[in-house]
């Protein structure tokens, strides 16, 4: 909202500090201040309301009443000249009826002999300088108002109300066409309260005027509405039809609705004053349920104690009565408060502690660090990432962080299902949760092959899922642009090593997914399963079109998390030498090396210390692997004769499968 | 020379007072020690070093010559002498080895004149991998919270509307619930679900805090990291997901005086500067009362006030307050019993301004040139 320093200055006897000074002050003690815009004398800025505060601050009377507060300065007291016509009760002349609750309530009077003409150049002045085009003097001197006091107000032309006079106030039809004062054709519904006379909707309630009763030069008799509406309701409207203006801005906020009389006799006033008009005797007043203004007793020990600062009482008086609040009764530390009905906002004791620590000032609070003994708890969780982290790091990968959406592009390509659905995605291809983080993975692979060759990227975050409700979970995920898989393997490998995870097996992966079938493996640690390693499917690669074949992992975090054992155990380094034995066996070409590799452990695994696989050799479907066997005991050095007979056991095991064979 | 003192000693070794020999191998000594030292003061070269060790220190030499012609003399003086020939022989040892150490010096010197090494070729290019500078950042903050006693606590990303808004006081067709845009989870007939069976991408990670109040008893001191998500278009500065780290803390008396200490200590711990200052701003958000909006004093130009800060020599940098009884009341909590804080700041706008990143979206841009400058 903008504030006219000149304006503002109107409701003060005493000069108010200079504007920067005034700004600041307005900053730190009530609503943050932006935007200053200097004119030939006045200034002028734009106070950001807080949506708490909309109902009482949104006028420059009331920043005043903060700025009063804040100053310790006294409000001038405003009472309006108005003549009315006493021969003519505007009771004859009007009547109104309420049929919705949303309508809390309804004040108007009735001006006749009034002059429509364009406004003089202060008024002119004062609306532009605050962002609102002047149109003429009647509806200017509501918006005027409405500025001033924080009251919207809406002027119809008397004669253009249908033959009763009535005005009744209730919702709309559905379907109900309605033309605004814009000349916007709006389709109206039965939750849209309308102002209407017998016939007719003649205004959006609070929200938009219409065209029947539109002002212009030839209207003579004008009849001048303040309402008071329902926040809630207004705010729904609005949305709906999506026309939000000055007044359904500050009606959204629930605004006081003993403000409407205020601001009737203020207008009046200021439209006699400049066409000289009649205003008829009395007000059209529906106020079906009076507010009553709500008491609080207020502990000031408590003040003390929830600050963390003494406030002394003299101030704490000072700022409560400066605000508008009334001390009803005072005992000991005690303070019983009546709340004005403009603060809608305070309904507790902790809502006042608000209001003098802010005024009285944050600044004269002395930070003070708690002393606490409560028990720091390690989060395993939070501990095993930052782990994980610095070990991807040791293997090379560079760690990226992905939004967690994906479009339909990619389900499609990834053949993806059960996905949750964003209602309102920001973009269209953002309207899935991923339920892996590897099509991200791919995207980012895709960016970043036009700037280098080599990457290993990986990811922590959370896949979803919806199996019934909805499942979250978090995974760790890679690729690796190379297309090496024993590379990306030995990369696992070192971090299984790393967390002290053993029993690692490859196994077969028969699954459907946007794996391929027969290069993919599912990882299982102590027959656990935890995740997958492989290539895409020919179909992933071909929908997205890349010309690479990269090699990728994903794993379950909670899962590998709990296969890591705590402590490792030290292993006994023995001093003995080691042997080593080579030993070739050709096996068919689909074979899996680990199969060989078994069966070699199960010959003599106490003294076999390691196995490498040294070469493998395919030709004609047939391999031949190469191993060296490393042999080595604790306790004493191996005689050749001891391992020759280990190498003969292990030949002899390898030769009991028909189909395998010892090279020689 | 030599002769005639073999001469000298034969003839009247008897007849003499073995006194007046001491006296002589004395001189003798003291002739011997002049000579040598003089030799090594005129050696040019390692060679002419081997030779007159060899004069002197050899098996044959002076030192070991004159040490065999004493023996007729008596145990005592033989001692005395002894120690004397024995100092003379450390110190030309001394000597010599400092000698042969310069030579051998000079002479790899020489060789070396030769040698050129390019030491301005740019080194290898190491691969390495690189960490998240969200993740550095985020694990920095953790660290910070914990020397002060907060321990870290994670939560679900998808949230119902209970633990994302209502039960932080945010009321329904409240304005205040449309101060943080939502990503809603398409559901079907969503209306007629009951608040805990609607579900949004949560808006901050206070839904952390709503569920840790739920099961545990204060005191209760917090820090809850996260990815939060906001429906709205993105700039250098606005992100549709950022992160956030959240502090919760709950006890009898905890006052607004311990939030600026935390916050302050906090802030001057990250930036590693014990001249920040904080001020709290009032403000609003509906899950605490007072709420603040926390500013800290601008580090670049030292609150002269620059373009950093828009020359008010302030930045704001987070948002919190006092946690609102509703909130406590929400969660099981008297609030009649305690009273609390809770605040919230961005990790993605911390880690801008350290690294000075001009834009927030590069964070999650996936692009290698910018991840790999970390």
């Amino acid at each position: 909202m903008i504030i006219s320093y000149k304006f503002l200055s109107t409701f003060f006897k005493e000069k108010l500090p200079k504007v920067e000074d005034l700004m600041d002050k307005i900053t730190l003690h009530a609503f943050e201040v932006e935007d200053p815009k200097e004119y030939k004398d006045d200034f002028t800025f734009e106070v950001k309301v807080t949506p708490d505060r909309g109902g009482d601050a949104l006028s420059h009377f009331g920043i005043a009443r903060e700025c009063a507060a804040i100053l310790n300065l006294d409000l001038n007291n405003f009472k309006y000249d108005l003549l009315e016509d006493k021969t003519q009760d505007v009771n004859n002349f009007l009547s109104v009826e309420i049929k919705n609750d949303g309508c809390i309530r309804y004040s108007a009077r009735v001006l006749t002999g009034v002059q429509v003409k364009e406004s003089p150049e202060w008024l002119k002045e004062k609306l532009n300088k605050c962002g609102i085009s002047s149109i003429n003097n009647v509806v200017d001197a509501t918006n005027y108002v409405m500025l001033e006091l924080g009251q919207p107000l809406h002027a119809y032309d008397y004669e253009k109300l249908s033959e009763n006079k009535k005005i009744i106030i209730e919702k709309a039809k559905k379907g109900e066409k309605f033309i605004t004062l814009s000349n916007q054709e709006v389709v109206l519904d039965e939750n849209i309260l309308t102002i209407r006379d017998e016939k007719d909707a003649l205004v959006i309630a609070g929200i938009k005027g219409g065209k029947k009763t539109e002002i212009d030069e030839t209207t003579k008799a004008i009849v001048l509405e303040a309402a008071n509406f329902e926040g809630a309701m207004i705010s729904k409207a609005s949305k709906k039809i999506k026309i939000r203006t000055d007044s359904s801005f500050r009606f959204e906020h629930n605004i006081d609705p003993e403000l409407t009389v205020v601001a009737l006799d203020r207008v009046a006033s200021l439209i006699q004053e400049m066409t000289g008009a009649k205003i008829l005797k009395g007000i059209v007043d529906a106020y079906n349920k009076k507010e009553k203004p709500r008491k609080i007793s207020l502990d000031l020990h408590y003040v003390d104690r929830f600050l963390g600062i003494e406030v002394p009482l003299k101030e704490v008086k000072r700022i409560l009565r400066n605000l508008g609040f009334e001390i009803l009764k005072e005992e000991k530390n005690l303070l019983q408060l009546l709340i004005p009905t403009f603060r809608k906002d305070i309904t507790i004791e902790e809502n006042l502690v608000e209001e003098i620590g802010r005024i009285y000032g944050y600044e004269k609070i002395k930070p003070v660090l708690p002393l606490s003994d409560e028990r720091i708890m390690r989060n395993e969780d939070v501990d095993f990432i930052n782990q994980l982290e610095l070990t991807f790091k040791e293997l090379c990968f560079t760690e990226v962080y992905n939004y967690p959406f994906l479009g339909e592009e990619y389900k499609n390509a990834f053949n993806l299902s059960k996905l949750i659905e964003v209602q309102n995605p920001i973009t269209v291809d953002s309207e899935y949760l991923v339920p892996s983080l590897i099509p991200n993975l791919i995207k980012n692979l895709k960016l970043n092959l036009r700037f280098e060759k080599n990457i290993k990227i990986y990811e922590i975050g959370n896949v979803f899922k919806k199996n019934g409700s909805f499942s979250e979970r978090r995974v760790v995920s890679g690729v690796v642009s190379s297309g090496d898989y024993l590379e990306l393997k030995g990369c696992l490998e070192e971090l299984f090593k790393t967390f002290n995870i053993n029993n690692i097996e490859y196994i077969s992966n028969s699954k459907e997914s946007f794996l391929s079938q027969k290069k993919s493996a599912i990882i299982k640690v102590n027959k656990k399963e935890i995740g997958v390693i492989g290539y895409l499917s020919g179909y992933v690669l071909e929908s997205l079109d890349l010309n690479i074949d990269p090699v990728l992992f994903e794993i379950d975090f909670e899962s590998l998390r709990g296969e890591i054992l705590k402590d490792a155990n030290f292993v006994h380094i023995s001093n003995h030498p080691i042997a080593t034995r080579d030993i070739s066996v050709i096996v068919p070409d689909m074979v899996f090396v680990q199969e060989v590799i078994d069966v070699i452990k199960s010959s003599e695994s106490k003294l076999i210390k390691q196995i490498d696989l040294l070469d493998t050799y395919i030709n004609s479907q047939l391999k031949t692997l190469t191993f060296r066997i490393y042999l080595q005991s604790s306790k004493k050095g191996l005689e050749n004769k001891e391992i020759n007979e280990i190498q003969d056991k292990i030949i002899n095991k390898l030769t009991q499968n028909p189909e395998w064979e010892i090279k020689k | 020379m030599r002769e005639s003192k073999q001469l000298l000693f034969f003839y009247f070794k008897d007849l003499l007072f073995s006194s007046i020999w001491v006296k002589i191998i004395n001189m003798t000594i003291e002739n011997l020690k002049n000579e040598a030292l003089n030799k090594l003061d005129k050696v040019l070269n390692l060679e002419g070093l081997a030779i007159i060790e060899k004069e002197y220190l050899g098996k044959k030499g002076k030192i070991r010559e004159l040490s065999s012609s004493m023996k007729g003399l008596s145990s005592e003086e033989r001692k005395d002498l002894g120690v004397q020939l024995n100092e003379l022989s450390n110190l030309l040892e001394e000597k010599i080895l400092f000698k042969k150490k310069n030579f051998k010096l000079s002479e790899i010197r020489k060789k070396e004149e030769g040698d050129f090494l390019d030491i301005t070729v740019p080194g290898k290019k190491i691969e390495r991998g690189h960490i998240h500078p969200l993740s550095s950042t985020k694990k920095e903050l953790e660290d910070i919270f914990a020397l002060m006693g907060f321990s870290v606590i994670e939560g679900p990303e998808v949230e119902d509307e209970w633990h994302n808004f209502d039960a932080l006081n945010f009321p329904l067709n409240h304005p205040a619930r449309e101060m943080q845009d939502t990503f809603f989870i398409k559901q079907k007939e969503r209306e007629s679900l009951s608040q805990k069976e609607k579900f949004v991408l949560r808006t901050h990670t206070s839904n952390i805090q709503t569920r840790y109040m739920e099961n545990h008893e204060p005191p209760i001191k917090i820090v809850a990291p996260g990815r939060v998500f906001r429906c709205e278009a993105t700039d250098d500065r606005h992100e549709v997901c950022f992160y956030q780290i959240e502090g919760l803390y709950v006890d009898k008396n905890v006052s607004v005086a311990n939030l600026k200490a935390v916050l302050e200590r906090f802030l001057q711990e990250y930036f590693r500067d014990s001249k920040v200052k904080i001020r709290l701003r009032p403000s609003y958000f509906p899950f605490v009362e007072p709420g603040f909006e926390v500013d800290m004093s601008c580090l670049v130009c030292g609150q002269k006030g620059c373009s950093v800060c828009s020359g008010e020599g302030w930045l704001e940098i987070l948002g919190g307050g006092m946690v609102h009884p509703n909130v406590f009341k929400n969660c099981g909590l008297n609030p009649k019993e305690v009273t609390g804080f809770a605040f919230g700041v961005s990790v993605d706008r911390l880690a801008m301004m350290k690294s000075r990143v001009d834009n927030i979206r590069w964070f999650h841009s996936g692009d290698l040139r910018f991840l790999k400058q970390f």
